[in-house]
């Protein structure tokens, strides 16, 4: 499946703290379809805030966001939710965020597997475990494994479904080199192979270096 | 489904405390209309012994002219359709008429009886059984009294029914003379009294005016012979009666409706064969015994509804906050789910299915320990063999609870669904309200206010009481608890004291300790009050059943007609020298509703040994009083009246009476002139209201129109004084014994309502102290993370062990001196409106306080309960601190 373009324009979003916090002010972004696009900046710049608009976890205060012909900022949740079964995966920069702490690595992927709305045949998740270092683990529920086995499980899990979207916050940020190189290696051929659209948030100078561009974030600007 | 099962195991202290409380909400919801229906069953069963044959029995009655044809038309209308528990029929004819020996002007009065098969139950002294009409046996007193020999003829009256009506004359031939072989047995059921017991006290030398014999046996065709010679349109006073005797063993509270409906409809049959000559009726108190444990059932089911609401509103907030809390563990699960895309029904099953899953299979479970606790206290406290039946009412209140229960949770739960993804994985806490004082204030006026319009509210609101008070008790001591803690964490932390720091600070900065302080201040709370309310509700049993009955056995005795004039003080002193065992009374009953209570004369030397005299519910000394019963003077006797009896003192109009004598009035109608020695809360035997003179006091009494009912009062039952006394001429016609009295009140409808309450307070004892457990397991992943930082940062083992142990202990004493407080309040305020007997009965005295035993039991189980508890969450939380948790995300 070819990658989509993904489009940020004049987008806004703020946050409700103790005072009233901007996240993204006005930014326009544009990735082109089966590109590696490296969001980088300090933290809280508005690198999460991106990634999680365009997965439709989020609206915009204003201005738009397309994924492809999809406007996310307008569709419904529903609608929102059988695209990311389908078309975008997100990884979240909470370790653990989109696994079931209970079952084992091998479970979430075959629940996903099973579960979404999906028409595409997935990946072989023993496969994909072998490729990201989880064979050894794969049966211990995951809430049971350590942070960086638990952020390549995520990997696994938004991988496993072939997404033309691939939203990735910090997916190396708890691994050591030698995983690391794995889960880039692995992304790499994703990218080369299937054509898919990547959004990396890193700090990670090696991460930014594979991406085919690199966008600042600041105070809630995009600089590329 | 096996996914189900993981996540059910993974959460495993969640899913056990949601089934727990699943089951223990059910629990008290069921257990209402069970234990009411097993309690209603057992009160009916005692209220239909305890009336006896008298009252269960079915009487038809037709006044007027005794005649057979009468008796079979009487006889048809009560079949065995209409009256399905009644034995078969007992036929009988009575005329009251007066026996005079010829020649002689002193008349006897007697009533002359048909009862069928008679011959067999009596035992002939002389003579032969009466065959042809005008032929009579005799009483063995009647004999004696009226000098009879051998057989001759008597001159006889049938007494017309009102003044106006003329007496018609009756010939009879005496054939022979009788005694009866058992006159208490069921066959003479209706008609022991007319026939034997309204002449007790003639044979004692205490003869009524005129004077009566008993009953004058004889065959139907007398009645016959007597209703040919009374003109037309005479009335004389005689009955035609059919008896028929109920087996009330058999009769359950389902049987009651149709009883009542068949009982109703016989009843209007029978009256509609009225006419001028008879008045035909069916007589059956059976509806009445219905009656009385039909109020005592109700009651009970009011009281019952009342308290476990409390439990049920308790267990139900429970588990809506655990339920609650693991939804919000979950929903991060939720949120991965929605993430990927899942299928609805996936992230639906997500969000519901564990809770659901564990509150319906609670329910049943709740269902089945309801019916086993219900049969526990039955076997233990009803009537043996009561049965326990699973109504339809507890069937429809298990389904609405559980009904109820799983919408509850499914509105709990599906909060989650409608939130945003990233917000189903922000844990931020919400900052204090400003406004929570404020709300505090109003909860402890709204809690107050709740107090006094339970107190103030219809009888069973009184049992709600504890709940506010507790509940006011809580906010006010956890508002302070901050208040005490916090100068304690400045001290600890100041003199290095790591353990106690750590526990004063958990304690005081976890919003879930302050929660599970307050389920645990209202469990201990109710738990404090349920125990003395119990306490309080079993000496009232044991005091007030002593007081019915006066003595440990009262024998309600005649004399034998072989020994008629026999003195009873004489024979018992006879066969008790010592004075330790017996004692003779004489009791005058009052008139129904008098004032004046029941008169007693007794033997009063003996009235320490063998009285049950209490003297904190009498009000004096039992020594005290038998120095003032012993001091007659004048031609006064010196009298201790109640406190309620009506003294008139204006009554006191002789000129020689003393100044401090009064008259008690009402006391069978006439007045006892007599010198008032001192004045008590109650008396035994007469309760609240009546008056107690020496046995000697008879001589000073004047003579009344009705007659004393001879007693002996005994410690306890004693066949062999009894023996003794039966061979010194007493007959025995009854016994009352105070055990029996007490069992009785101690299973009557108020008694079951606070052993109800109890068992309700144990479980929401153990429903905190499961939920302090709970809350502990929960958060042990994260709190074993925090302790095992500690370790590593080097704090000892020791000391987090001890700090893990001094939180719960220290919540578990917050909780348990508050609790205790609310208790103390509660009782204070609850008890002197708490109704611990059944109908309306003389009040007794008793001491609202808790007897020592239950005192001790309530405070080890609390501190077994909090020692245990401490103990068991230090071992888990230590488990859970292992320092190979580092390696793991946080939680």
């Amino acid at each position: 499946m070819n990658g989509l373009e993904l489009r940020l324009l004049d987008v806004t979003r703020t946050y409700q703290a103790d005072e009233l916090v901007v996240a993204l002010d006005r930014a326009d972004l544009v990735v082109p379809a089966g590109s590696c696009t490296a969001l980088v900046g300090p933290s809280g710049s508005g690198k999460s805030t991106v990634l999680t608009l365009l997965a439709g976890l989020q609206r915009p205060d204003s201005g738009e966001v397309h994924v492809g012909d999809f406007a996310m900022h307008a569709l419904p949740q529903r609608r929102l939710q059988a695209l990311r079964a389908e078309t975008v995966a997100a990884v979240l920069q909470v370790p653990g965020a989109g696994l079931l702490p209970w079952a084992s690595a091998r479970e979430n992927l075959a629940l996903v597997l099973r579960s979404a709305v999906c028409t595409r045949p997935g990946r072989e998740p023993d496969e994909l475990l072998s490729r990201l270092g989880l064979s050894s683990v794969a049966e211990i529920p995951v809430a049971r494994l350590s942070g960086g086995e638990q952020q390549r499980v995520a990997l696994a899990t938004a991988l496993v479904h072939r997404p033309a979207v691939l939203l990735l916050d910090e997916p190396t940020s708890q691994l050591d080199a030698r995983s690391r190189g794995a889960a880039l290696e692995l992304l790499d051929e994703i990218r080369r192979e299937e054509h898919a659209t990547l959004v990396i948030a890193t700090h990670d100078e090696e991460v930014a270096a594979v991406a085919d561009a690199v966008v600042r974030v600041r105070e809630g600007r995009l600089v590329a | 489904m096996q996914l189900l099962w993981r996540a059910l195991r993974w959460r495993a202290a969640a899913s056990v405390a949601t089934a727990l409380l699943s089951a223990v909400t059910v629990l008290g919801a069921v257990l209402g209309p069970l234990w009411t229906r097993a309690g209603s069953e057992s009160v009916l069963r005692d209220t239909l012994t305890e009336a006896g044959p008298e009252q269960n029995a079915a009487f038809g009655e037709v006044l007027g002219l005794p005649t057979r044809s009468a008796l079979a038309d009487l006889t048809d209308l009560m079949t065995q359709q209409d009256l399905p528990f009644h034995g078969p029929v007992i036929q009988g004819l009575k005329l009251i008429s007066d026996m005079r020996v010829p020649g002689s002007f002193t008349p006897y009065r007697s009533a002359l009886l048909y009862r069928q098969g008679f011959c067999q139950q009596v035992t002939l002294v002389s003579g032969r059984c009466p065959e042809r009409a005008g032929e009579v046996l005799v009483h063995r007193t009647a004999s004696t009294r009226m000098a009879l020999g051998g057989e001759l003829h008597i001159d006889a009256t049938v007494k017309g029914e009102r003044g106006s009506n003329p007496d018609v004359p009756l010939q009879e031939t005496v054939v022979g003379v009788y005694l009866p072989k058992d006159q208490s047995s069921l066959y003479w059921t209706g008609e022991g009294e007319t026939a034997f017991l309204s002449y007790g006290a003639s044979e004692f030398g205490l003869a009524p005016i005129p004077e009566r014999v008993p009953a004058t046996l004889t065959v139907p065709e007398t009645f016959e012979r007597a209703a040919a010679d009374v003109t037309a349109g005479d009335r004389v006073l005689g009955y035609a009666t059919a008896t028929r005797l109920a087996d009330v063993s058999s009769v359950r509270l389902k049987d009651v409706p149709v009883l009542r409906d068949k009982v109703r409809a016989a009843q209007a049959r029978v009256a509609l064969h009225t006419s001028n000559a008879s008045m035909y009726a069916l007589r059956d108190n059976l509806t009445d015994q219905f009656d009385k444990a039909q109020l005592q059932g109700r009651s009970l089911g009011r009281a019952s509804t009342v308290v476990l609401a409390q439990l049920v509103l308790l267990a139900g907030v429970v588990l809506l906050l655990v339920v609650g809390g693991s939804a919000t563990a979950r929903a991060p699960e939720v949120a991965a789910a929605r993430l990927r895309g899942l299928r609805t029904r996936t992230v639906v099953g997500l969000a519901v299915a564990e809770p659901l899953v564990l509150v319906a299979a609670g329910a049943p479970v709740g269902g089945l320990l309801a019916l086993v606790t219900v049969k526990v206290m039955a076997a233990v406290k009803l009537v043996p063999g009561t049965p326990v039946a699973l109504p339809s009412s507890a069937l429809l209140t298990l389904l609405v609870a559980a009904g109820a229960l799983l919408l509850a949770v499914l509105l709990v739960c599906a909060r989650e669904l409608g939130k945003p993804v990233l917000e189903l994985w922000q844990r931020t806490s919400k900052a204090p309200s400003r406004g929570a004082l404020g709300l505090d204030g109003l909860l402890v006026a709204a809690g107050v206010g709740a107090a006094l319009g339970c107190l103030n509210g219809p009888q069973p609101w009184v049992l709600l009481t504890p709940v506010p008070v507790s509940l006011v008790i809580a906010l006010v001591g956890l508002r302070l608890l901050p208040v005490v803690c916090v100068p304690a964490l400045r001290r600890t932390r100041g003199r290095r004291r790591m353990a106690r720091f750590l526990a004063v600070r958990q304690l005081v900065r976890r919003r879930e300790g302050a929660l599970l302080a307050g389920l645990l201040v209202v469990a201990f709370g109710l738990a404090a009050t349920a125990t003395t309310a119990w306490s309080v509700a079993n000496r009232a049993a044991v005091v007030r059943g002593d007081t019915e009955v006066g003595a440990g056995q009262v024998l309600y005795v005649g004399a034998d007609a072989k020994h008629p004039g026999l003195d009873l003080r004489e024979v018992v002193r006879s066969v008790d020298p010592t004075g330790t065992k017996a004692m003779a009374v004489l009791e005058y009953l009052p008139f129904s509703g008098e004032p004046g209570g029941r008169f007693l004369a007794v033997d009063s030397p003996r009235l320490s040994a063998v009285a049950r005299w209490d003297e904190s519910v009498v009000g004096m000394p039992v020594s005290q009083a038998q120095r003032i019963l012993a001091t007659p003077k004048a031609q006064f006797a010196t009298a201790l009246v109640t406190d309620k009896v009506s003294v008139d003192p204006l009554a006191v109009l002789a000129s020689n009476t003393p100044r401090d004598g009064a008259v008690v009035t009402s006391v069978d109608g006439f007045q006892h002139a007599v010198l008032i020695g001192g004045t008590v809360r109650s008396l035994p035997r007469a309760l609240s209201s009546g008056t107690i003179v020496d046995w000697s006091a008879i001589a000073y009494l004047p003579p009344s129109s009705l007659v004393a009912l001879p007693e002996v009062w005994m410690t306890g039952p004693d066949k062999p004084l009894q023996k003794r006394l039966t061979d010194r001429g007493l007959m025995v016609l009854s016994t009352d014994v105070a055990d029996r009295h007490r069992e009785l009140l101690a299973r009557s409808g108020p008694a079951l309502a606070v052993l109800l309450s109890l068992v309700a307070a144990g479980l929401a004892l153990v429903l905190a102290v499961a939920t302090t457990l709970f809350s502990v397991l929960t958060s042990a992943r994260r709190r074993g993370w925090e302790l095992a930082a500690l370790g590593a940062m080097g704090v000892p083992a020791r000391t987090l062990r001890r700090a893990s142990r001094g939180e719960s202990l220290l919540l578990l004493v917050v909780g348990l001196s508050l609790g205790v407080a609310a208790g103390a309040t509660a009782c204070a305020v609850t008890l002197p409106h708490l109704p611990l007997f059944a109908g309306e009965g003389e009040d007794v005295t008793v001491p609202l306080t808790p007897g020592p035993v239950a005192v001790i039991v309530l405070l080890l189980v609390a501190v077994g309960l909090a020692l245990g508890t401490s103990f068991l969450v230090g071992r888990v939380l230590q488990q859970a601190a292992d320092p190979s948790r580092l390696r793991e995300v946080q939680a």
